[in-house]
């Protein structure tokens, strides 16, 4: 309880990088309560500080892996204002606050994009997680984490920055076809 | 295929954002101008939406099943745990702090009844406090040697002499080790009864009366031996030498005299020594009294009927024996002369081996 802070800002950000999801298990614990007290101060419950505390992480983590991410403020200050930011837009979407800013009030007023696809969520979700787990690691390298070829080549342990493009485009492929082969609403309604 | 992987990387770049300028307008022409490359970008980026869902997804359940039980901890913040420490420190002090003021409270208290104690002055009424011994009379005690069993053993004008520890061999239960008293000087005065700041007062612990056993010598009796010696029958004959009453062991003629009387006196020694000759008689008795003395004074006070002794245990075993004149005291074997001077005097052992060997007949 005292002293599970067992890492610096600097060695937090270095975890990430390298890929190690116990740095968020750390930062988590660190930042509970300071999150907490903001959210309940500000309209909120006990039940969604988990939720804004996780994608603030998540947001940590994405940015951390970017090349021309650099901290420059302590860790949890970057942490409670993305945290903050991701409380605000929950807000926005319970709308239990009034809009002052007029840019974000016009930007508000847009209606929520609705995909017009025609391909059904549940099974996609179902065949991103069917995949296998070399391909839906470097998928997510790739398009969550953000991580070049070569750092997805080093954690893969592929040969080089060529083999990691060849296997990306054979799981993306086989993901599309599997999509493609199992369910389309225009073949549905024909 | 290759133009496909080329154009996977090329939607993939449009999705992230990566394409600028000319490269992005271009793709936004195909977009609008090409259904079918508009289907693939829309399925593309469905699925890369998908992709980031579903890691997204396995991030926060490991930080949900990781994090779920420590973050309990945290509730309180570091900012309470602080401050509940010192409180629980502070409060421990606290007690601690009047634990040792209470104690101090107490001790001061003790010291205060102490003082008190010392201080109180104990008024002695020897005039109405009798004790169970007031009444006993001393037979034939000449008024001027009587003595107050309320009187300290050190009196004014009664001071003992120094005592030398080494004189003494005195088994006393009830003074722990001989000690030397104090050698009262003219303004320490531990006054008798009539003063009324006596602090302490002597006690008798119990009195008892003992027989004395004198000894009689008959020395003419052994001295007709050595002038007759060749003679087959011992004749008894009187002496001129007169002693106290003496009783006879071989008695003819009471006044038979003989003309040798005392031209042998030199025999004396050898006729003395003869203890079978001794008579030992008992003679009278004495009351034998045993004090505690506040000042540990160990010794006796005399006035020829009443015998009071100090530092001897009233268990002590001890006989009396009376010769030429003088009393003496046998404590286990051990001999004291005792003086009737009606005064305090320390006991003096008896160091003549012939003496001793009379008096132990």
């Amino acid at each position: 309880m005292f002293g599970y802070k067992k890492f610096s800002d600097e060695k937090l950000i270095e975890l990430i990088q390298q890929g190690d999801q116990n740095a968020l298990v750390v930062m988590y614990k660190e930042n509970y309560t300071m999150v907490r007290n903001f959210i309940l101060r500000n309209n909120g419950d006990e039940d969604e500080v988990a939720d804004v505390l996780q994608e603030s992480l998540i947001a940590v983590w994405q940015n951390a892996n970017k090349d021309s991410f650099t901290l420059t403020v302590k860790l949890s200050t970057y942490l409670m204002s993305i945290a903050k930011n991701q409380w605000f837009k929950k807000l926005k979407k319970k709308s239990r606050f009034i809009v002052v800013d007029e840019a974000v009030k016009e930007k508000a007023s847009k209606p929520v994009e609705i995909s017009s696809s025609e391909y059904d969520m549940d099974i996609i979700r179902q065949k991103v997680k069917d995949l296998d787990e070399t391909c839906k690691k470097l998928l997510s390298y790739f398009y969550f984490d953000g991580l070049n070829n070569k750092s997805i080549a080093e954690k893969l342990g592929f040969a080089n920055t060529d083999t990691v493009k060849s296997k990306k485009y054979q799981c993306f492929k086989k993901l599309q076809k599997e999509v493609l082969g199992e369910y389309n609403k225009e073949d549905f309604f024909e | 295929m290759a133009n496909e992987y080329k154009l996977q990387d090329w939607i993939d770049q449009y999705i992230r954002g990566e394409l600028a300028g000319e490269a992005l307008d271009k793709f936004k022409v195909k977009l609008r101008e090409d259904k079918e490359f508009a289907k693939k970008v829309e399925l593309q980026k469905i699925l890369i939406q998908e992709i980031q869902a579903e890691r997204k997804r396995e991030l926060k359940e490991y930080i949900s099943e990781n994090a779920k039980v420590e973050y309990i901890q945290n509730i309180w913040g570091k900012k309470w745990m602080y401050a509940s420490a010192a409180i629980i420190t502070i409060t421990i002090g606290l007690y601690f702090a009047l634990q040792r003021f209470e104690l101090n409270k107490q001790m001061a208290n003790k010291e205060e009844s102490i003082v008190n104690d010392s201080n109180e002055i104990v008024k002695n009424d020897s005039d109405n406090k009798k004790t169970e011994f007031d009444s006993l009379k001393f037979v034939n005690i000449p008024d001027s040697i009587s003595f107050d069993s309320n009187e300290l053993a050190i009196a004014e004008n009664q001071v003992p002499p120094q005592i030398l520890v080494e004189e003494l061999d005195i088994e006393d239960e009830t003074v722990e080790d001989v000690t030397v008293l104090r050698n009262l000087g003219a303004d320490e005065k531990k006054i008798a009864s009539n003063n009324k700041e006596i602090v302490e007062k002597d006690s008798m612990l119990s009195f008892k009366s003992y027989a004395i056993n004198e000894i009689a010598t008959r020395t003419d009796k052994i001295r007709d031996v050595a002038v007759n010696k060749d003679a087959d029958q011992i004749e008894t004959v009187s002496t001129t030498e007169k002693k106290k009453k003496r009783g006879r062991l071989f008695n003819k003629d009471k006044n038979n005299e003989t003309g040798k009387g005392d031209s042998d006196l030199n025999n004396k020694a050898e006729t003395e020594s003869n203890a079978e000759l001794f008579e030992r008689k008992v003679n009278g008795n004495v009351k034998v009294e045993y004090w505690k003395s506040v000042v540990k004074f160990v010794g006796y006070k005399y006035n020829g009927q009443a015998l009071m002794l100090y530092g001897i245990s009233n268990k002590a075993t001890l006989s009396f024996i009376r010769y030429n004149g003088v009393l003496y005291m046998n404590n286990n074997g051990v001999f004291y002369s005792i003086v009737a001077n009606n005064q305090y005097n320390k006991y003096k052992k008896v160091s003549d081996t012939q003496l001793i060997e009379i008096l132990s007949k």
